[in-house]
């Protein structure tokens, strides 16, 4: 039988999971920190770490149903963006000293992996107990207290100036206390048994034991170091991404090229899309290192996945073709290594042709241009070989892809009626003729 | 396409179309021999095994773990032995979660639940297992099997592992993954007669780790398998190294090395 919690309940997290936070906060990473001994990478690994832990943490905790996360939930709270601020500043600083991409990018395999593992099990209890995610954000949340303070000493320690760097530790500034008041009274709102603070208890001690674990990882020096998947995008989780500097460097470039070439990206995805460009990018450059067969397979299962999701597979043909064309200008004596990607793209190429012959394709494609205005067709670059693309895939896949889309542009795109209605006509007739 | 004998409901192995994940029923060669008799009996166990894949099937897509949990008991009543019940039913629905993940059916926190699920029932039937203290984790390994640092799948293997038990051999099946030095050195160490490399997808780390042991773990025979051993083809990967698409190929290299008979 469920019984009303008869004691505050932040009171009672705080005086349960005491001993752990004790523990977390005497780990030497933050002791070095306060002293002002720590290495610039290891705080730049830090930030890393818990930014895998926030972006599945915050998507999880903001996109659910759950009555008391929505209640306990709310848009300032989501710090993934500053972490992503701060890590940019670091290692910008970083690359001044003239270090490679890899010397930058590289993190020790022990933190990233507990990382990696707590974020699958975020992912998990979203599922079977959200009470006890909770308990996880209460913690990261009750973390903003200790952040104010430490913020000045990075500051110091890392010569940086004003927020710069520290804008994840100094997340509400001024405003830290009472949000943190506000935090602990939604909390006591929201929850109504006691089976609930048993779970809210049982993630906040879950949260600090992994994070002393990340802590005292962090603590121990480490030569072997390689580039992982969620260093380039925390929601990635565990792939193979270049090692190698110059295709790292490639792989950012060819990101910011195809973003720029594809808006419909970020219209749709947000910076998630941003950072999946990134870290499936990077994916792709190293398929380069294999077979014809090889590759086109792995591209033709990475294009049924993004097709699903709404990412037609016009937009891998445009990463691979990017991605060749860069990694030949940096590496010009591989150049032959990289012609297996465009091969790859114009076989993605061939197949939507042979759905939609060019001709049909080029007619459709003027008469959605003629329906933009010149401001329009720079805003909407590329949205016509998308919805194309989309048509051809679903063709291929039957996966329902395209219905979802056309329903993100009539109701979420906030795309102008014109762009809207030739959109759906270059579809629609695409379709009568299929 | 998983294919059952319907006369004696053995999992004979699989056949094309591979990338189709649904049982068919055939006859096995021990049956054609022993002149076994169709019966009633017997149509309505094949029935069962097929219904029983099929409702699977949708309780993996409808995150059922309960039923999934259930159903291996069931399988035990027909009779079925636990490789069979695990290669030709456990497997094709490791493949199929694979799959509804891929088409975003299911979540990775669910394909997550739905694996750990299977692997609760697998280490039932470890238990089942006579001697199994001798075979599994071995200290002197006739075959060791691992991954790539990078390869986070471990029902794969563990389904593997299960069967190299069943069949007496021991092992030495090390997951998550491990970096290539040290999956070379453990070669090297324990000298097994086969090391098995497993990948979901290519990378240099592999084709590296392949390479260190064809050239460095001599006495031993280096094979691949996995998700990507399904795609590829000799060409592919370092010279020297067997490619098991199935459990049918290792088994034939295990016949090969006289492991097995």
């Amino acid at each position: 039988m469920k019984t009303k919690p008869t004691a505050s309940i932040s009171q009672r997290i705080k005086k349960e999971t005491a001993e752990l936070h004790q523990r977390a906060e005497s780990v030497s990473f933050f002791s070095e920190l306060l002293q002002l001994k720590a290495e610039k990478q290891t705080y730049i690994s830090y930030l890393r770490i818990l930014a895998i832990i926030h972006a599945t943490l915050e998507k999880e905790v903001s996109n659910s149903d759950h009555v008391v996360l929505k209640t306990l939930w709310q848009e300032k709270m989501r710090r993934l963006p500053l972490l992503e601020e701060d890590i940019e500043i670091l290692i910008t600083s970083k690359k001044a000293d003239s270090l490679n991409w890899t010397e930058v990018y590289a993190e020790p395999d022990t933190p990233i992996s507990i990382a990696l593992r707590l974020a699958l099990r975020i992912r998990v209890l979203s599922m079977e107990n959200p009470f006890q995610l909770l308990g996880f954000l209460y913690v990261l949340e009750g973390s903003t207290n200790g952040g104010i303070r430490m913020a000045p000493r990075v500051t110091e320690a890392f010569g940086l100036s004003g927020n710069a760097g520290v804008r994840y530790l100094m997340n509400y500034g001024e405003e830290q206390s009472r949000e943190w008041q506000n935090f602990k009274q939604r909390l006591e709102e929201a929850v109504i048994s006691e089976d609930d603070v048993t779970a809210i208890l049982a993630g906040a001690k879950e949260m600090f034991q992994n994070l002393i674990a990340v802590f005292e990882a962090l603590s121990v020096p480490t030569k072997e170091k390689v580039v992982h998947a969620s260093i380039l995008n925390p929601e990635a989780g565990s792939h193979v991404v270049p090692q190698a500097g110059l295709e790292l460097e490639a792989s950012f470039i060819v990101a910011k090229k195809c973003l720029q070439a594809l808006p419909y990206v970020f219209m749709r995805y947000g910076e998630r899309g941003e950072r999946f460009t990134k870290s499936d990018g990077a994916w792709i450059i190293t398929l380069a290192d294999f077979s014809d067969r090889v590759v086109f397979n792995q591209i033709e299962w990475l294009g049924r996945l993004l097709s699903v999701l709404g990412i037609p597979r016009f937009t891998l043909e445009l990463n691979l073709r990017e991605a060749a064309k860069e990694l030949s200008t940096l590496r010009p004596t591989s150049k032959d290594k990289y012609a297996v990607l465009v091969r790859a793209a114009d076989l993605l190429e061939q197949n939507r042709k042979d759905i939609i012959p060019l001709k049909r394709q080029e007619e459709l494609q003027q008469r959605f241009l003629a329906a933009l205005n010149p401001a329009e067709l720079e805003t909407y670059r590329n949205i016509d070989n998308i919805l194309i693309s989309s048509v051809a895939d679903e063709k291929m896949d039957g996966l329902g892809a395209l219905g979802k889309t056309l329903e993100w542009i009539q109701e979420k795109s906030n795309w102008p009626k014109n762009v809207i209605r030739a959109a759906l006509d270059l579809v629609k007739d695409l379709q009568s003729t299929l | 396409m998983y294919l059952w004998c319907s006369y004696c409901q053995k999992f004979i192995g699989e056949v094309a179309p591979y990338d189709q994940h649904d049982i068919s029923h055939g006859i096995c060669k021990k049956c054609v021999k022993n002149k076994v008799v169709f019966d009633l009996d017997r149509i309505h166990k094949s029935q069962e095994i097929a219904n029983l894949f099929l409702q699977l099937k949708e309780a993996v897509k409808d995150r059922n773990f309960t039923f999934i949990r259930s159903q291996y008991s069931r399988l035990k009543s027909l009779s079925v032995s636990n490789n069979d019940i695990f290669s030709g039913i456990y497997q094709p629905l490791l493949y199929e979660i694979g799959r509804l993940w891929e088409t975003r059916i299911l979540t990775m926190a669910e394909e997550h639940e739905v694996t750990s699920t299977i692997e609760e029932v697998v280490s039932l039937g470890f238990n089942e297992i006579p001697n199994i203290e001798k075979l599994r984790n071995s200290s002197t390994p006739i075959v060791l099997i691992t991954s790539t640092s990078q390869n986070q799948h471990i029902l794969g293997l563990r389904l593997l592992e299960y069967w190299l038990c069943e069949n007496g051999i021991k092992n030495l099946v090390i997951v998550p993954g491990l970096p290539s030095e040290e999956i070379l050195s453990l070669a090297k160490k324990f000298k097994p007669v086969v090391v098995g490399l497993s990948a979901t997808m290519p990378s240099q780390e592999l084709n590296q780790a392949l390479t260190k042991l064809v050239e460095q773990a001599k006495g031993s025979r280096i094979v691949f398998g996995g998700r990507f051993a399904r795609d590829c083809e000799s060409a592919d990967l370092p010279k020297g190294v067997t490619i098991c698409k199935n459990i049918e190929d290792l088994h034939a290299v295990l016949v090969q090395c006289k492991v097995m008979t």
